[in-house]
């Protein structure tokens, strides 16, 4: 063990910390350290394969005897299955395999009623259109305002309406004392809607089993391949070990992918019946009603604030519906700004509908939106600017340097009063301010092999859940070997390979980078000790350099020191000791900053220009983490602005279930995006990588709803915020 | 889907008579029969392809097989008839409008939610009720001018320019050739429920034939869409005016989106016929226009949007 002294932070802001570093370790990357690879823009290793169509996601897995498996849904919100006849399923020519849920109560419309298993899709189809189902329909209630009312219908045995332990946090006396000593108060109700994840490659995937019937390979769209192993072991009554998951690229999971579902589960059940590979890819309907969805929310806010600009108090009571369950749908609000006194008061509300799941930063782009929007209407009773105000009440080192910087690309002066402008087509400029907890855990494991003839071989089992992680791995290995990215071959996505996290919560980065880092370090200091003893010279005192090994008694290029090598080198990383540094801020911070246009005999509103500075600690892909940065953006414009799932309160079906009907932002409705990755060493791991994914899309409906404001004058407290409400904002109905 | 036959079609007249025969559909570009018949709304024994049949178009028609991109791009059409070559410009997306044709385009189904969705009851389906008219139903697109059994909304961009156009429609069948009017090519649903047209049987739209005017050389499309990427409009507006020493001789206003059918204001004609077009006959047209619409419990927007949309229109007459 020996103490070392690390460099964080950023320009204009820096500490020096002290770190333990246990003897054979990576010393942590401070800020002073001159990377080669980290921080450049490197293309995807993966791109051409892309492109090309050449890589293989699980929806383009074939065998020739492959199967089709497909679930009968129902149409109605809330009934009993009285009755399924399967007599002329069973007797169409291609129907192998069938099973019948009847008896099975439904809460939602799309619960599975029958399932189907037929040697081509077209069979399969016809099959289901032969189902005969009885139902014994009961009353339903698909929105959240319905199921709070008194004598609304319940969805499960408890009340629909639940405000559980943790739902209830801060100190309701604190925020109410704020608010007495407070001069000015708003109150306002925010609403937000569904969003379904709307993954282009939707859920599912093909099971295979071997010829005994033993062991089964599932190839699945999934963002956590361990995770899926575990699940679908479990429901199946056999070992993890005799399961293996392949992922080898994947069409977007955005929190809705993490495990094995109900659809798996049957189509592994068909394959295993029939003895043939079998298929279940879900449909685009399936996929809108029952692949996950980010919750609503009606938030009732109460904010205060001192004239001098001091905030005081922050009072949120929210209900949301993550559908048929309980619970899920709490947003992040109050918070991110220095509250006297906060309280927040969440209820999940039962609804006859699909199930919520993660959806990329749970609980903040909802709560966002309604806390960012509140910081303006408070500024604006204030007679404050609401990047002053913000200012004032933040102390987050990283924000409060970010907030400079998106001011002046977006060009903050030219910000008018708002609702002072008179013309039909009106400017505004908002922004709105992001957090995230600073990610990444051990629990990684990576094995690096360094072959005699120079080659370089990085593998881990989880996935890349379309954040470049295949590139990450050759960046992170590339810079310890002193090797440039292409030179590594990566493998992931394959259970066989050593253990990986799910991609939730921005963690994949951040975890993986410190045990690339570690394996690669250990394969060098093996390959290092074997060149002192081919030739002399000490080990210690050895590196790897652009190729080339450096302090070594005669210049040597890598490859001619991995010829010296007996066999190949077998290194692993990972383990707790990579996490013993401490972190430079609590949290991740970021600032987005939108000019839009709204037109006011319309309604319509077009985002002209979106500015976002993110932190995510170290950055390692410039390039893929604009990428990232853009993309959280695109998808938050589309929340802002257009999604929203839609159930009939009548039949309690999806009206919208396809991409016609529910409606996300396209080429034409993007802006221009300035995305500045904001690069600093955070600490938290040898490597100081943070997440990313997810802070992107946090902040983005707010600043929208900030920006409309200020162009028409007042607030549309609800998204997406579509021509009728805008109209009606304006009075203008 | 239903399984079903494939016929190529050499010719027009070819394709009318398989189409007079047999449970059968006519495909134009196909973009969005194919969906229709996914979702067994469409469920044809045969289906007649019309891409490969002998155009033979005339001089002074537009042949009904002409994609959108081929219509936008035209020189004719456009300095002829600008209201027609800017509503092919503004439908869906580049891919679309490149195997989209104007046949297709004017014969194509209502993209209401509860038609598509064969859950729902629809009178159009030859149900009972129009499920968009229920309570609580999600409306916000449907018509504003809705009929007692129907709230649909019209979705072609193209008819309402062809009607603003006064556009004829050459059309072949095998018991006669006629040709028809375009403003008569629609029909209420109550008299043609999932045919949206007065095409018989075995009737297909051959040609669009088109008289240049001062009317048409004077006409414009305008519509507003709520994502600007692929979005059907929530409003249209067609407009053509014969402006003769400063006066309306002649106007047309035709409205897409906003009923059934292509929705013509003779009262906004009325309102502007012998006037000349100045901020106030504008405003007292797109007043007319919205008259007498009962819009459902969503779309009261889409009302103040189509008069915005009719002095846009009007005031692009104007200059």
């Amino acid at each position: 063990m020996s103490e070392k002294e690390v460099r964080l932070g950023f320009l204009g802001n820096e500490k020096t910390v002290k770190v333990q570093v246990p003897d054979g370790s990576p010393v942590p990357w401070g800020l002073a350290d001159d990377l080669k690879v980290m921080g450049k823009d490197h293309p995807r290793v993966d791109a051409l394969a892309k492109v090309t169509g050449r890589a293989k996601y699980s929806y383009d897995i074939r065998f020739t005897n492959l199967i089709y498996a497909r679930i009968l849904r129902s149409p109605h919100a809330a009934a009993t299955i009285t009755k399924v006849d399967l007599s002329k399923v069973k007797a169409l020519k291609g129907v192998l395999f069938t099973e019948s849920y009847e008896g099975r109560a439904v809460r939602y419309a799309g619960a599975q009623v029958a399932g189907v298993a037929a040697v081509s899709e077209e069979i399969l189809d016809d099959a289901l259109a032969l189902v005969k189902v009885e139902y014994e329909v009961q009353p339903h209630v698909v929105s959240t305002d319905a199921a709070m009312k008194p004598g609304a219908p319940t969805v499960t045995r408890r009340p629909n309406v639940i405000v559980s332990r943790r739902g209830r946090q801060g100190n309701q006396d604190a925020a109410q004392r704020a608010h007495k000593e407070a001069d000015v108060v708003v109150e306002a109700e925010y609403r937000t809607q569904v969003q379904t994840h709307s993954c282009l490659e939707t859920h599912g995937g093909v099971c295979k089993w071997d010829e005994e019937g033993k062991k089964l390979t599932v190839w699945h769209s999934t963002q956590s391949t361990f995770g899926t192993r575990r699940s679908i072991a479990r429901r199946l009554g056999i070992g993890e070990s005799d399961v293996t998951v392949i992922t080898q690229h994947m069409g977007g999971g955005f929190g809705s992918k993490f495990g094995a579902d109900g659809w798996d589960v049957f189509c592994a059940r068909a394959a295993k019946a029939t003895g043939r590979p079998c298929r279940y890819m879900l449909d685009r309907k399936e996929e809108h009603m029952i692949g996950g969805n980010r919750p609503d929310s009606i938030q009732k806010c109460k904010f205060s604030a001192k004239r001098d600009g001091t905030l005081m108090g922050g009072e949120v009571h929210s209900w949301g519906s993550a559908g048929n369950g309980h619970g899920g749908a709490g947003v992040y609000n109050p918070g991110i700004y220095n509250f006297r006194g906060r309280y927040s008061e969440q209820a999940g509300v039962s609804t006859h509908a699909g199930g919520g799941r993660a959806f990329r930063a749970p609980r903040h782009p909802q709560g966002l939106f309604a806390l960012e929007c509140m910081m303006d209407e408070l500024a604006e009773k204030l007679g404050m600017d609401p990047l002053a105000f913000r200012k004032q009440n933040d102390t987050h080192p990283v924000r409060l340097a970010q907030y400079d910087i998106g001011a002046k690309e977006i060009g903050w002066k030219r910000r008018e009063k708002s609702g002072s402008q008179k013309g039909r087509f009106r400017r505004g400029l908002g922004m709105a301010a992001s957090r995230w907890p600073h990610t990444g855990r051990p629990g990684t494991v990576v094995d690096c092999r360094i072959g005699k003839d120079g080659s370089v071989l990085i593998a881990n089992g989880s996935q890349d859940i379309g954040t470049g992680t295949r590139t990450v791995m050759a960046i992170c290995g590339a810079e310890e070997l002193g090797l440039k990215p292409e030179e590594i071959n990566v493998r992931l996505g394959n259970t066989n390979d050593p253990y990986g996290h799910g991609s939730g919560g921005s963690t994949t980065t951040a975890s993986m980078a410190p045990s690339v880092r570690h394996a690669a370090f250990n394969a060098k200091r093996e390959l290092l000790a074997n060149v002192a003893r081919k030739i002399g010279g000490d080990a210690e005192k050895m590196d790897l350099k652009d190729g080339k090994v450096v302090g070594a008694k005669r210049a040597l290029t890598f490859k001619q020191a991995c010829g010296l090598l007996q066999s190949d080198v077998d290194a692993r990383g990972g383990g707790e000791a990579l996490w013993r540094v401490p972190r430079f801020s609590r949290e991740v911070a970021g600032v987005q900053f939108v000019e839009v246009e709204v037109d006011t005999e319309t309604g319509g509103v077009r985002v002209i220009k979106v500015v976002i500075v993110q932190d995510c600690g170290r950055v390692v892909n410039a390039l893929t983490a604009r990428s990232q940065m853009n993309g959280g953006v695109i998808q938050g414009i589309s929340y802002a602005l257009f999604e929203n799932r839609l159930l009939d309160p009548n039949l309690g079906d999806m009206v919208n279930a396809d991409f016609l009907g529910y409606k996300f932002a396209g080429a034409l409705d993007t802006p221009e995006i300035v995305s500045i990755p904001f690069d600093s060493s955070q600490g938290g791991s040898i490597t100081g990588v943070s997440s990313l994914g997810e802070p992107c899309t946090v902040p983005t409906a707010g600043a929208i709803g900030n920006a409309v404001a200020n162009a028409i004058g007042v607030h549309v407290r609800s998204i997406p915020i579509t021509p009728d409400k805008v109209l009606e904002a304006l009075g203008a109905i | 889907m239903k399984r079903f036959a494939y016929l190529q079609a050499a010719s027009f007249g070819a394709a009318a008579k398989a189409l007079a025969a047999r449970n059968s559909v006519a495909k134009g570009g196909g973009t969005d029969l194919l969906d229709l018949m996914k979702e067994r709304i469409v469920e044809p024994n045969e289906v007649v392809s019309l891409l490969k049949a002998e155009r033979g178009e005339r001089k002074g028609e537009l042949s009904s097989l002409a994609t959108l991109s081929e219509t936008a791009e035209d020189a004719w059409i456009g300095i002829d008839f600008p209201a027609i070559q800017q509503a092919a410009a503004e439908a869906a997306t580049p891919q679309v409008r490149n195997v989209a044709t104007v046949g297709g385009n004017l014969c194509q189904h209502t993209r209401c939610w509860y038609f598509r969705n064969k859950s729902f009851d629809c009178f159009k389906r030859n149900g009972k009720s129009c499920s968009a008219m229920e309570d609580g139903a999600h409306n916000r697109y449907n018509a504003i001018f809705p009929h007692d059994s129907c709230a649909s909304a019209h979705p072609s961009n193209l008819a309402p320019a062809l009607i603003a156009c006064k556009a004829k429609l050459s059309c072949v069948h095998p018991d006669g050739d006629r040709v028809l009017d375009a403003e008569l090519l629609y029909t209420e649903p109550e008299r043609n429920k999932m045919g949206d047209t007065m095409l018989r049987q075995g009737e297909i739209i051959r040609a669009v034939v088109l008289e240049s005017t001062p009317l048409t050389r004077n006409s414009i499309y305008v519509e507003f869409r709520e994502r600007l990427s692929f979005d059907f409009a929530v409003a249209s507006v067609a407009a053509a005016a014969h402006i003769e020493g400063g006066k309306v001789k002649e106007v047309r206003i035709v409205c897409g989106a906003v009923a059934p059918t292509p929705y013509r204001s003779k009262a906004a004609e009325k309102a502007l016929t012998g006037k000349p077009l100045t901020d106030a006959t504008i405003a007292a047209a797109s007043e007319a226009v919205a008259k007498g619409a009962t819009p459902l419990a969503q779309n009261r927007y889409k009302v103040t949007i189509l008069k915005s949309l009719v002095r846009e229109a009007l005031r692009g007459l104007r200059s």
